[in-house]
């Protein structure tokens, strides 16, 4: 199937560019109706409060205003305590939106304000006011899952649910049997901000039957139940538009929008604290009337917009003496804000699980959340794996040290190979049966990144001198794209013409995923790509597919569209037979909108004519639908697996990092399009931010947030480094029709460990907090010259010392 | 409410003049945006540090949000809806664009190809360093800058061609 591909794999444009380009893509944002009301939010000022009183008549009394909603006439969506500055207090509807802001002005609220807290480490205290009243702020993750029941093959048949940690094994056994044994904490992410240029909202109008809201959300058919259950209408009567959306970076998963306010064990997947949506549902239900309700700053975004919380972590692992790792513990802390957000715990599921599932014998992560009052912590690409790898692969670099072996090299002993245990703890995802490495060759992705970096050129610290000092580092990541139980309905209409029109429900947030779609459906159908045109952006057109998240576009909608193309060339097939003189429909075959047949391709018919064959006259062509129906089992799982590779310069005076160049290749299975593959690499920038400077900061006094804008919160730009995309094809993966994992979402989990190594590597001081500033540098290398210490995690020889010695570092 | 105050400038957009009533607080953004339905232009920061909402002010590269409408009397704009020609083509800079996948999301890409397009005007022939001095203030959230320096070149070679 893949030997003579015409379409797959070919440099086509991307979906929608030529209207990203002139202007013309229509954004959720841009949508207006004649007669459009506008909403305006209000917001809570405190971090901790509880309403007691709300007087609206001043506001309701200007001329204009239509609607004001209080928690007393809007309850299900507005709250009565407030546990963050910003959370909704009520919602101004009015006929422009000068009118609406200054009437949320003239609303005369009385808070009860409350103790709080805002600081992760504040939070952690003994005699911390608790966010949730009982609860302890360091709150256990308990719908943990053991592994057990290991087959042939070394993978486990059974996942359980467990309260305590993730894994399997017993790790003290692996540690008494361990030769070596490196342990370090006080790693620290720093708060990240998601990256999302498009401000949340929704545009929404009830006509008394329908309702249809154009919502910046990449989970337009899930959305559709929830804003059903605000407006009170079964998922039939509403209508979800989302053309182009801006990148969705943890954004739009839009369930917290319409989700009940707090808990210390909510689950949400993803930011949209602010209510937007659901307001203006609510008001447009009320109205008979379109109301739009944006968020209206910058500084909105930014205290709804949560991104990676806060991480603690700490690290010990286990190897024998030639490097293989056995034995891997790991406890994690995470600021989650107001919510328990158990969703992204299920997906910091530790790279012992995947990456590292090899020779792993012995496995326990513990996880914490840290309750504060600030918005939940969400994360984005990567969602958890980037806070606490940061930790593991700086840990691994350390261990390569102690063992006396080269970084990459201790990768190499390591790495899953295909075959080898995939290992989800998310009850997002089903657990059947063994789960396993699809394809990929993460050794290939190594070589490739030390030929282009020179790496075999690169000397350790203690032989660098100057005040400016060349580092290189490396790290690995991997991440699960999609996994059982997710998947995705298709439909695709032949047109007599030679033509298709494909229907899905593939949020656009400009990774060329439609585009990929396209490919899929021309290939399968034998049709040039310009011939096949993607419906996929209102739910009255499309079909149900499962949240556009996690990379796992092309393979959980690609296989429905694959399918549904299979089903409409049977029919076209069918109707062909007769006309074509054959026996069998399977004799036949289709390129270019012509049926002809295998073994004479002379004899051939325009699809028209198989069209006319349905009994129908011969001015009125029907039209062939094919279904596509796929849900993902156990087996195979795609997977994304890469290495980062970072080379830089650290000035040891100014503590500054200097032209930084990021090498970044992925193993993609097969690239179905070159240029979007490499585009898909290019969003490392972003995680290179967080790198850079990028971190919000809270004054723990107000509660308040002080940088909540461009000018204070340094995001990345053309000028910060370099980066490199590579991507090697190591073969057809089992879980795509085409062979393609996924790419973007494990992007980040290296670009920070990486970094930090790269700067271990260039003056041997080990940075254990993001952003790595020039104060975090030049501190650390004050600290090492005043302990003549370099950072590096203690080993153990077990044979030498008869209890290992657990690390303590500053 | 306070009493609207309202004032009447003449604007040229994309060529057209039109004469439309303001009031004094509000930015060329909105105007274009919400006055003249052109939703190509972007607005994200608000506060002139993403680029966004560039257009072309008389010929130099302007943050629409950080101008106020009141101040556009007389003045020349041109939006991402201009560049178009009347051809049925795109304009060499949207088609460079395309080619070299430089929008991903492309919500900052209308922002990214004004500027280029008045970068372009005064230096045909830019090298990558001022590609980055032009236009090093617009961000990309996707962070898709090396194919966003592509495609300025491929734009400037693709002009050079018309010309020759």
């Amino acid at each position: 199937m893949t030997s003579a591909l015409r379409v797959v794999g070919k440099p086509v444009h991307k979906q929608g560019d030529q209207l990203r380009a002139t202007g013309q893509a229509q954004y959720s944002s841009d949508a207006h109706l004649p007669g459009m009301l506008h909403g305006s939010i209000l917001n809570c000022p405190y971090p901790s409060a509880d309403l007691v009183s709300i007087d609206t008549s001043a506001a309701a009394a200007v001329p204009g205003v239509k609607l004001i909603l209080t928690p007393d006439n809007c309850s299900d969506v507005l709250a009565r305590t407030y546990q963050y500055i910003g959370h909704p207090v009520a919602c101004v509807v009015a006929t422009t939106l000068d009118i609406a802001q200054h009437a949320i002005t003239l609303i005369k609220v009385e808070y009860k304000q409350k103790a709080f807290v805002v600081d992760p480490d504040e939070a952690m205290k003994p005699d911390s006011p608790q966010v949730f009243p009982g609860f302890d702020n360091l709150h256990p993750f308990d719908l943990c899952s053991h592994f057990s029941e290991r087959n042939e093959q070394g993978l486990f048949a059974k996942r359980e649910a467990a309260t305590d940690y993730d894994g399997f094994g017993d790790v003290e056994k692996g540690f008494a049997e361990a030769d070596v044994i490196v342990e370090d904490e006080g790693y620290r992410f720093g708060l990240a901000h998601a990256p999302v240029p498009e401000r949340r909202g929704g545009l929404a109008h009830f006509d008394g039957e329908k309702l249809t809201v154009w919502s910046t959300t990449q989970s337009a058919q899930q959305t559709r139940g929830y804003i059903g259950s605000v407006a009170g209408l079964q998922i039939h009567n509403v209508r979800v538009i989302s053309e182009f959306n801006s990148g969705s970076f943890g954004a739009r998963g839009d369930d917290t929008g319409f989700l009940p306010d707090s808990g210390p064990d909510v689950a949400f997947m993803g930011a949209g604290h602010d209510k937007s949506v659901a307001l203006a549902v609510k008001a447009s239900v009320m109205l008979l009337k379109p109301v739009r309700i944006f968020l209206s700053s910058n500084e909105e975004n930014f205290y709804h917009f949560w991104g990676r919380g806060t991480t603690y972590c700490r690290v010990k692992l286990g190897f024998k003496k030639d490097g293989t790792l056995t034995t891997w513990d790991m406890e994690l802390a995470v600021n989650s804000g107001l919510f328990g957000n158990r969703w992204t715990f299920m997906f910091s599921n530790g790279t012992a699980l995947m990456l590292y599932s090899r020779n792993a014998e012995h496995v326990r992560i513990k996880k914490y959340a840290i309750f504060t009052n600030t918005p939940g912590q969400v994360g984005w690409c990567g969602y958890g794996n980037p806070e606490y790898m940061f930790a593991t692969e700086q840990v691994m670099d350390q261990a390569a040290e102690i063992l006396g072996m080269d970084p990459v090299e201790l990768r190499k002993k390591n790495h899953m190979r295909p075959g080898d245990n995939i290992l989800n703890v998310s009850r997002a995802y089903a657990h059947t049966g063994p789960n396993w490495l699809g394809s990929g060759d993460i050794s290939a992705v190594l070589d490739l990144l030390m030929e282009e970096t020179d790496w075999k050129s690169r000397k350790p610290a203690s032989e660098k001198t100057g005040v400016v000092r060349h580092g290189l580092g490396m790290a690995l990541t991997c991440q699960q794209c999609a996994g059982e139980g997710v998947g995705s309905n298709a439909i695709v209409k032949l047109n007599h013409d030679g033509t298709a029109e494909l229907c899905n429900t593939y949020a656009d947030t400009g990774m060329g995923g439609r585009s990929a779609c396209r490919q899929i459906a021309a290939e399968e159908l034998g049709l040039t790509f310009d011939k096949v045109r993607i419906i996929a952006g209102d739910t009255d057109a499309s079909v149900w597919g499962t949240s556009n998240a996690c990379s796992g576009g092309t393979m959980k909608y690609g296989w429905a569209v694959a399918l549904a193309c299979r089903d409409a060339l049977k029919t076209l097939f069918e109707l062909s037979a007769p006309l074509l003189k054959v026996a069998q429909p399977s004799e036949l075959a289709t390129v270019d909108g012509e049926v002809f047949v295998k073994a004479d391709p002379t004899r051939r018919i325009k699809w028209e004519q198989a069209f006319l064959n349905q009994g129908n006259n011969d001015i009125d062509h029907t039209q062939i639908v094919g279904k596509g129906v796929w849900i993902m089992g156990s087996g195979p799982q795609n997977t994304e697996k890469a290495a980062t590779f970072v080379s830089l310069d650290v000035d040891t005076e100014t503590g500054q990092l200097l032209n930084v160049k990021i090498y970044h290749c992925a193993d993609v299975g097969r690239a179905l399009n070159a240029k979007d593959t490499k585009a898909q690499i290019l969003r490392i920038h972003h995680g290179f931010e967080s790198v850079l400077g990028a971190t919000m900061i809270l004054d723990k006094a107000t509660g308040r947030l002080l940088n909540g804008s461009y000018i204070d919160y340094p995001v990345a730009t053309m000028w910060d480094c370099d980066v490199h995309p590579y991507y090697i094809e190591s073969g057809n993966d089992p879980t795509h029709p085409y062979g393609a994992v996924g790419l973007g979402q494990a992007l980040q989990n290296g670009i920070h460990a990486a970094t930090a190594n790269a700067i271990y590597n260039a003056i041997g001081v080990r940075i254990k907090d993001t952003p790595m500033t020039p104060d975090v540098i030049l501190k650390a290398l004050t600290s090492m010259g005043e302990q003549a210490v370099n950072g590096a995690g203690a080993a153990t020889q077990a044979g030498n010392e008869s209890v290992p010695r657990v690390c303590e570092t500053a | 409410m306070p009493d609207k105050q309202y004032t009447t400038i003449t604007i040229t957009v994309n060529g057209d003049v039109f004469r439309l009533e303001i009031e004094p607080h509000w930015t060329l953004t909105r105007l274009i945006r919400t006055s003249l339905g052109l939703t190509g232009t972007k607005e994200h920061c608000d506060e002139g540090a993403c680029g966004m909402c560039t257009v072309i002010v008389d010929g130099r590269p302007t943050l629409s949000c950080m101008a106020l409408a009141a101040t556009m009397d007389g003045r020349n704009v041109m939006t991402v809806e201009g560049l178009t020609k009347h051809d049925g083509k795109l304009h060499p800079i949207q088609a460079a664009w395309v080619e070299e996948h430089g929008a991903q999301c492309g919500y900052c890409t209308p922002g990214f190809i004004m500027a280029t397009k008045a970068l372009l005007d005064k230096n045909p022939t830019p090298s990558t360093l001022q590609i980055k001095e032009a236009l090093g203030g617009n961000i990309c959230r996707c962070g898709n800058y090396e194919f966003i320096i592509n495609s300025v070149h491929a734009a400037a070679k693709s002009l050079q061609g018309d010309q020759a």
